[in-house]
């Protein structure tokens, strides 16, 4: 026995030296390994020795056989490490991702803030008349109040009607809610975003189209207190949970009382971040204007054939673009319609 | 309006800082812009709303301050003295609509010089320039009273004063020293030979009072502000005087206005008061009075004010306060007030005063009976699916440049009547101009490899115009990428579970290889590669392909998706390699395949495609893979083998195939 394993020691180191590839190996490990080795072999005439002989020899030959894979796989490991050799120092790929434009993913962040607490999501029409954009808001014909809203007039070669007026193309989104008036009766509460337009010369802070979403509740009972909460609780939900709001007094000619809302600064806290000597944002006041509202005007309401001694309600809007640009720190509005792919790519779906 | 601390100071004592009185402006509604110290005055820049015209004077708004300050103004009416009729000048009015009231005041005599300091500090700090002596006076009174007023040469006006509108093609030389043609939109003030006085607006440079000037003649009239809004826009002026007079002006006041005019004239001046004349009347102010119920106030604003805070609100703002029945009070409106007409005009009033920050916050319960609107929701999943996809966002302007779309051969438009520029003079009938533009920009920027998406209405004329949300789609880059606008679709087809689409193969305008897509019969939309000639009409160098979607109509289409069972069983698959000669085209053999019979057939897949030695060239080698699958089995391999050779029978019996 003891010539046996000394003789497949010997022709294994010889073997073992002159193989040269892979399939060598292979064939090395299958001759002396494998199930049909000469060393497999001398376990089965094992049963011929006496008990004594049969766990020494057993040992030698398992020590043998660990000797023989030892070299073996240190023989593969290195072979594996030669052959498998890669730069993990080389750089990531570069995966591009698909983006949501970021006005739209400001304005459906509106306007699932105002579906939390229960309004509707309607859009309306951009092309719309004098009476939806003027007249049923309680902005009268030849009247200073329309100069705030100048506007784009349609050539459109159907009938006008003297209660309609012009085509025109929508300067705010409130028609959409003359819109919705006219057809539901109340409890009523929409958000209602989308495209409008004004003839501004472009430039860094002008656009001749850009984004608003305007909202608004109408019921019974429904008062300026609430009006507070609910745009509170829409600051909160969108821009953090310590911002403050501030009403001001204002004039808008559908409602009535109305106010301009600000938020407190979300770059300097108002103030409250030392750090920041000089905001550029809020330009040290402290405060950032976002939206105008206020409880909607009766003749609104009268208008719109609703009893506005049996029904009150509040209407708001702000622009989509102003609330991006505070938010993200873009400094000019017509980087969201130049559609620069280093531009786009910066924002992803959040 | 700006307005200097020490013109407001005239009317009460302030006792707060420039800063707190800023802010506690802008907190009662006159949003304070900008607050400047000029040499000892402090200048307010204050942003003034449409619906108060009264805080286009300094009394209206010194009365702003005083009560948001709790305290009282104090205003020194002029003692209107009325001399005898001054009887050379005869006023008429054509048309009483257009001006209710003129007066006329004439004196003589006067000292045309430079004003004092005080003067010019009150009507510099307004942002108004001094002039001379007369001028300056009339623009102070204009400023402290609201009302606007014109001091004319009186030497060299000629017999009687008329205001009359303009005729068609008349000439007006303004104190601007500009020429302007006048129509009957404007309303004028003549002498007995020619214009002196664009009404409202501006006076004319031929009765201007200058160094020379001894006598003059003081107008104090009130303009329809309608009137007066057209004749400015008509001319495309716009003054201190008109401005005011669009937004009504208090006819109240006038003759305080006129008489302290006169007043400093004689001091400042040493004219002397020759008398007054005057056509029509002063139109005389109703009090407004209005019930205020006190719970409704509380109702309306949601906030616990008592009665007696409500009550000295309103008092404190100069409103006559008397008790109507239980809750109720009468409340006579200040005449000074014009805009405060009914209920909620008051409950403004009290809410500003109270302050909208001591208003609570209490959020409603809100009710709705209006539905989830299926199309913004739609717009969002599609916008989503696209992202999945690859394909980022973005937002083209809804204009469009009329000359460039008849050049593509588009026609009938909604035209805007007054664009900003020529290249966006209509409303856009498709999405490919405004997605080529996006890629023309990128690519001048060297930025390739561009994937984009936009969802938009599109503007269409008829016998009414109506606009209609689209999908646009675009690719740059070789024509592989046609199949992948057409795997798109096809993600869209799954995406919203939509019936079989039909690939109809039909010209397009502007497109080479255009693919109609259809479903049910309709057109849901069309997939293309940008021909040569509008590829260079839109400034785009490469291989452009576009997919434009109607969206509503793909809305309407949608279908909910159900669980359907699949087979548990391994499906077979077979290779046929087939050769498709004269440009036989793949639909050909994939729609053999399809159709031959093989029920059990549960997909097909292109293995490759293959051009080279021994095919000719308008021939194309092709290696199908077909799979087998049964729902209740796996299929034997001799069942598979029958079905392949049936399909390869039929391939065989196509002239233009042949098999490998």
């Amino acid at each position: 026995m003891k010539e046996a394993l000394d003789k497949i020691n010997n022709e294994f180191q010889k073997d073992y030296e002159s193989i040269s590839t892979q399939q060598d190996l292979e064939a090395l490990k299958i001759k002396y390994l494998g199930r049909k080795s000469e060393l497999n072999g001398l376990f089965s005439n094992m049963s011929k020795l006496s008990s004594q002989d049969r766990g020494l020899f057993g040992k030698e030959i398992n020590l043998l056989k660990q000797k023989i894979t030892d070299t073996i796989n240190s023989k593969i490991l290195s072979a594996e490490k030669n052959e498998l050799f890669f730069d993990v120092t080389l750089p990531g790929t570069v995966n591009t991702f698909a983006t949501e434009h970021i006005l739209i993913t400001v304005l459906k962040q509106i306007c699932s803030t105002f579906e939390q607490l229960g309004f509707s999501v309607v859009e309306g029409t951009e092309m719309e008349d004098e009476w939806h954009n003027f007249s049923a808001l309680n902005i009268p014909l030849e009247h200073p109040s329309r100069d705030g809203f100048d506007t784009f007039y349609l050539d459109s070669g159907a009938t006008i009607t003297e209660k309609t007026g012009q085509y025109l193309l929508r300067s705010h989104t409130s028609p959409s809610q003359i819109r919705m008036m006219e057809n539901l009766t109340p409890p009523i509460a929409v958000v209602s975003p989308g495209r409008v337009y004004r003839p501004d010369e472009v430039d860094a802070t002008h656009s001749f189209m850009f984004h608003q979403v305007e909202g608004f509740v109408v019921d019974k009972n429904i008062s300026f207190a609430n009006l507070k909460g609910v745009l509170l609780k829409f600051a909160r939900t969108f821009f953090g949970p310590e911002v403050k709001l501030r009403f001001r007094p204002s004039f808008f000619p559908f409602t009535e009382p109305s106010a301009e809302v600000d938020v407190s600064c979300i770059i300097c806290g108002g103030g409250k971040n030392k750090q920041i000597k000089k905001c550029p944002v809020c330009k040290d006041s402290g405060w950032l204007e976002i939206l105008g509202c206020g409880m909607i005007h009766p003749n609104v309401l009268k208008d719109c054939k609703i009893d506005f001694k049996k029904y009150q309600g509040f209407a708001f809007g702000m622009g989509v673009e102003r609330v991006a640009m505070l938010r993200y720190g873009i400094d000019d509005i017509r980087l969201f319609f130049e559609n620069d792919k280093r531009f786009l790519e910066q924002f992803y779906v959040e | 309006m700006k307005v200097g601390l020490n013109f407001i100071k005239e009317f009460f004592k302030v006792n707060v800082t420039a800063e707190e009185l800023a802010e506690k402006l802008t907190m009662s509604g006159l949003a304070v812009e900008s607050l400047k110290k000029e040499k000892n005055d402090w200048i307010f820049d204050i942003e003034v709303t449409s619906n108060r015209y009264d805080w286009l004077s300094v009394m209206g708004i010194a009365g702003e301050a005083a009560a948001a300050l709790g305290k009282n103004v104090a205003i020194n009416y002029p003692k209107v003295v009325s001399l005898s009729k001054y009887k050379d000048k005869k006023i008429s009015i054509e048309d009483i609509k257009d001006c209710s009231v003129y007066t006329g005041r004439y004196m003589q005599n006067v000292r045309v010089g430079r004003s004092p300091g005080w003067l010019c500090e009150r009507i510099r700090g307004c942002g108004v320039k001094e002039i001379n002596t007369v001028v300056d006076i009339a623009n102070y009174c204009m400023l402290k009273w609201g009302n606007p007023l014109h001091v004319f040469d009186a030497d060299k006006i000629k017999g009687n004063i008329h205001i009359r509108r303009a005729k068609s093609g008349e000439r007006f030389f303004g104190l601007d020293e500009k020429e302007r043609r006048l129509a009957t939109d404007n309303l004028v003030i003549a002498d007995d030979e020619k214009i002196i006085a664009l009404a409202g607006v501006m006076g004319a440079e031929n009765t201007k009072v200058d160094d020379k000037t001894k006598n003059i003649f003081i107008e104090g009239a009130v303009f329809d502000p309608v009137c007066i809004r057209r004749s400015r826009r008509a001319v495309g002026i716009d003054t201190d005087s008109s401005y005011r007079f669009e937004r009504k002006v208090n006819p109240a006041y006038l003759q305080f206005a006129v008489q302290q005019t006169v007043n400093l004239l004689v001091q400042l001046c040493g004219a002397k008061d020759m008398g007054a004349c005057q056509t029509g009347r002063k139109k005389s102010i109703q009090h407004k009075k209005i019930i205020l119920e006190f719970n409704k106030v509380r109702e309306y604003l949601g906030a616990q004010l008592t009665d007696n805070i409500i009550k000295n609100i309103l008092a404190g703002l100069g409103c006559d306060v008397k008790k109507h029945s239980v809750g109720k009070i009468n409340v006579l409106v200040p005449q000074h007030r014009l805009d405060l007409l009914r209920e909620v005009d008051l409950y403004e009033e009290i809410a500003r005063f109270y302050g909208y920050d001591n208003i609570p916050t209490d959020i409603p319960v809100i009710s709705n009976t209006v539905n989830r609107e299926g199309l913004y929701h739609f717009k969002n999943k599609l916008r989503s699916l696209m992202i999945t996809l690859g394909f980022s966002e973005i937002i083209s302007y809804s204009f469009e440049d009329q000359k460039l779309l008849e050049e593509l051969g588009y026609s009938r438009f909604v035209q805007i009547s007054n664009p900003l520029r020529s290249q966006e003079n209509v409303m856009r009938p498709t999405l490919v101009t405004g997605m080529s533009k996006v890629f023309a920009y990128n690519f001048n920027r060297g930025i390739k490899n561009c994937k984009f998406f936009e969802i938009a209405d599109l503007y269409f004329r008829a016998k009414t115009i109506t606009e209609k949300p689209f999908l646009a789609v675009g690719i740059a880059g070789g024509r592989e990428e046609f199949l992948l606008l057409k795997g798109v679709f096809n993600n869209i087809v799954k995406y919203f579970n939509l019936d079989k689409i039909i690939f109809e193969n039909k010209p397009i305008n502007n497109f080479t290889n255009a693919l109609v897509l259809k479903i049910n019969g309709k057109e849901l939309g069309f997939i293309g590669k940008l021909d040569s000639s509008a590829a260079k009409i839109l400034g785009i160098s490469s291989d452009f392909f576009f997919m434009q979607i109607n969206v509503g109509l793909l809305m309407d289409i949608e279908k909910t998706k159900k669980y359907s069972k699949f087979t548990q069983f391994p499906a077979v698959s077979r290779d046929i390699s087939v050769i498709m000669k004269n440009n036989t085209q793949f639909s050909i053999v994939e729609n053999i395949i399809m159709q031959s019979g093989a029920e059990y057939i549960s997909g097909i897949e292109i293995m490759e495609f293959y051009k080279g030695d021994k095919i000719e060239d308008d021939a194309l080698a092709c290696t199908v893979r077909v799979h087998y699958c049964a729902k209740d089995r796996t299929l034997r391999s001799d069942e598979v083998d029958h079905m392949d050779n049936a399909i390869r029978d039929k391939l065989l019996q196509c002239s233009d195939l042949q098999l490998r």
